[in-house]
């Protein structure tokens, strides 16, 4: 990936922290531009969009770090997942990511402030032991675009190691993993790479790693010990997809075992309201927004059920047929029916599916685990999701 | 900014420089005419002093207007001739608000000759935007400005049937020569505004996923044909919107279709209807009854117990 920064705004009550001098040091910007927050956020309302994806804004947030994702309305069943959410925005610019249109400001936003990160994160797993936590710093970002001059991954991974009750992962599209590979990460380390064809790596994902090299760095990952997960999110529907997809599955078994994989995500595209003519603007060259889509009870604009159902029920044979039966493979944001006809199994409520996670995980990691996993704490444990 | 009020001859006035003439020509000129017949020109226009001449900054359709019934002098203000290009073009946007809203293809001109000035971009967006009512950001600038590159008679449709920008700004980029299919559509049908922007927006969006001109798309998909047929124009248009949403939804069209048939087939009594969401979203069924005589409602009972119809809903609820 070759992504540089060209300009970085210090927001003035963060100047004098290390951080920010190793950020700069380390990203040598052509503009380093002093201010307050709020002018950075206005000014950049009329920045050209790739100029934003050059420029970066060091700051901090009032509001708190660690959260839950925000994915949960119902029907819908979530994963629930905890997000750090210390790096907002990305440099890479894929053509479908919500990011876009989600976040008010162009410009990637670092957060400096390490300690309070990491103090919530640990206050909020030792308040609730019963409960085992999966945090990502993937997203409101690509967890590793920016780590060159953050560092911030190989901290939490130390942090992590000592973490009875929880696993990181790190979500991205690069091969950038070289820096993590010699760390001790006490196996509390999951390292994901979101996938697609290299069709759609070309057309929709700008900036990123091709396909064979996400997978190959994945299997240096793995051969350092990391646990792996797989994100098909966003699955697209064209013309080539199954022959696509299916030669997507078999390379990445045919490069990585799937004994070492925690846990494999699908998802289909979905547009929040407005955000398919942003594409149409921003990506004029993108087929995405003109795919066979409606709004679904969300809001959202989704494939028709039909295709979405389809994409689940092909992906889901051929991860069986290339990678085994014990794979844990789960959908992103779909409703309890679309798992029923895909995975003769639906989860009741996201409590319970955050509950499979765990147990799934505990029997195939025991190590991650100082207690087995009980169903009823989950259901109870809902409270702990109110983190704010 | 200085300016005096003096009556000057219309000979003086030089009415082929429009640099600043924001007024299109849809406005009932009649009712200005006779104003001026009446009481000669009540608001004075604003002109600058030129090399030879003046250049007419405010009230183009008013002086056009005296020269039309025959005035030989008017009262105008003259400004300085050294009037900043961004002070002329607020000056022009205020005095034209003190008479009348802008409409939107008026403030698509503004833009545009804001842009040909060498004006600043954030300064269009952030001064002149909000000045002309219009909310400050690029995005809307863009599909404003696209007006400008419109037929007249879709701009007139456009302004007439009063479209907000995000309605039209799927016009933009679209060629000339499937624009004018556009302007047949509008022309014959005389659709509504919720009418022009499916027709239109279904088009564009199948024209650009299949990197196909809008017209050759009308002809193949038989959208032309359909609108060249005897029948009315409402009939028309169904049959022109159905052909999009076929194009646009192939797999919803193809179940629904199939449904359609099937429950076609179980010949029911009219009082009983049979209807499902259409875009499958939703997995029920709902079963109607729209009876008038005790009668219809035993038809519809025998109808509903048959194994036939049990077997038609088994059907349609595994396609849902």
């Amino acid at each position: 990936m070759d992504y540089k920064i060209t300009r970085v705004f210090v927001d003035n009550h963060v100047k004098k922290k290390a951080i920010v001098k190793d950020f700069i040091e380390k990203s040598k910007p052509r503009k380093i531009i002093f201010t307050d927050q709020a002018h950075v956020k206005e000014g950049l309302k009329t920045y050209p969009f790739d100029d934003g994806k050059r420029s970066v804004f060091l700051s901090q947030s009032k509001g708190r770090y660690f959260k839950t994702c925000p994915g949960m309305e119902k029907p819908y069943i979530c994963c629930n997942l905890g997000v750090l959410n210390i790096i907002s925005n990305c440099p890479m610019s894929c053509s479908y990511c919500f990011l876009q249109f989600y976040l008010n400001s162009p410009v990637t936003t670092v957060y400096t402030d390490f300690s309070r990160v990491t103090s919530e994160l640990k206050v909020t797993s030792k308040a609730h032991p019963e409960i085992f936590f999966r945090v990502t710093t993937g997203e409101l970002s690509d967890s590793l675009a920016l780590d060159r001059e953050t560092g911030f991954s190989a901290r939490l991974i130390e942090i992590f190691k000592d973490i009875p009750n929880a696993i990181l992962e790190l979500k991205t599209k690069t091969s950038f993993v070289n820096h993590l590979l010699r760390l001790n990460h006490g196996g509390r380390t999951v390292i994901s790479w979101s996938l697609n064809p290299q069709r759609v790596i070309d057309k929709e994902e700008k900036g990123t790693a091709s396909l064979e090299k996400r997978i190959t760095t994945a299997s240096k990952a793995q051969e350092a010990g990391y646990l792996l997960g797989f994100h098909f999110d966003p699955l697209i529907h064209y013309p080539q997809w199954e022959k696509d997809y299916e030669e997507t599955v078999k390379l990445l078994f045919e490069k990585v075992s799937p004994f070492r994989i925690a846990w494999i995500s699908l998802g289909s595209l979905r547009f929040a309201p407005g955000m398919e003519e942003e594409i149409k603007r921003a990506h004029p060259s993108s087929k995405l927004p003109y795919g066979e889509m409606v709004v679904a009870s969300c809001g959202k604009k989704r494939y028709v059920k039909p295709i979405r159902l389809r994409l689940y029920q092909k992906m889901i044979d051929w991860i069986k047929k290339y990678g085994g039966q014990d794979v844990l493979v789960y959908l992103c944001m779909e409703t309890p029916e679309a798992w029923e006809k895909t995975m003769s199994f639906k989860p009741e409520s996201t409590a319970h599916l955050d509950f499979v996670f765990a147990e799934s995980l505990h029997q195939r990691f025991e190590y991650l685990f100082t207690k087995k996993p009980l169903l009823n704490d989950y259901l109870k444990g809902m409270e702990y999701k109110g983190l704010e | 900014m200085k300016f005096d009020l003096k009556k000057i001859s219309l000979k003086e006035i030089n009415l082929d420089d429009d640099y600043f003439r924001l007024s299109d020509h849809r406005f009932d000129r009649k009712e200005l005419l006779d104003s001026l017949d009446r009481h000669g020109v009540l608001f004075p226009p604003a002109v600058v002093p030129n090399e030879t001449s003046f250049r007419i900054l405010t009230g183009f359709r008013r002086i056009s207007g005296a020269k039309e019934i025959g005035l030989e002098k008017i009262p105008v203000y003259i400004l300085n001739n050294d009037i900043r290009v961004e002070e002329a073009f607020s000056f022009s946007i205020e005095e034209n608000k003190t008479t009348r809203t802008l409409n939107l293809f008026e403030k698509a001109t503004a833009l545009g000759r804001m842009e040909e000035s060498g004006l600043r971009e954030d300064k269009i967006i952030n001064t002149f935007m909000p000045l002309m009512g219009l909310q400050s950001s690029p995005r809307i600038k863009e599909d404003v400005s696209a007006l400008l590159n419109l037929p007249e008679n879709l701009v007139d449709f456009i302004l007439f049937k009063n479209l907000a920008p995000k309605n039209f700004r799927h016009l933009k980029g679209i060629s000339p020569p499937s624009l004018g299919f556009f302007e047949n559509f509008v022309r014959t049908i005389l659709p509504s505004a919720s009418d022009f922007i499916e027709v239109t927006k279904g088009l564009s969006d199948l024209s650009r996923k299949h990197d196909q001109e809008v017209k050759e798309l009308a002809r193949s998909l038989g959208i032309e044909a359909a609108l060249a047929l005897k029948e009315g124009k409402k009939e028309r248009l169904e049959k022109i919107k159905k052909l999009i949403a076929a194009q646009k939804f192939p797999t919803l069209t193809k179940i629904n279709q199939n449904l359609e048939k099937k429950v076609k087939n179980l010949e029911s009594p009219p009082s009983l209807k049979i209807s499902w969401d259409q875009t499958l979203e939703r997995s029920e069924v709902a079963i109607e009854l729209d009876i008038r005589e005790e009668k219809e409602f035993d038809r519809c009972l025998e109808t509903l117990k048959s194994p036939k119809f049990k077997k038609t809903l088994k059907e349609i609820l595994k396609n849902l």
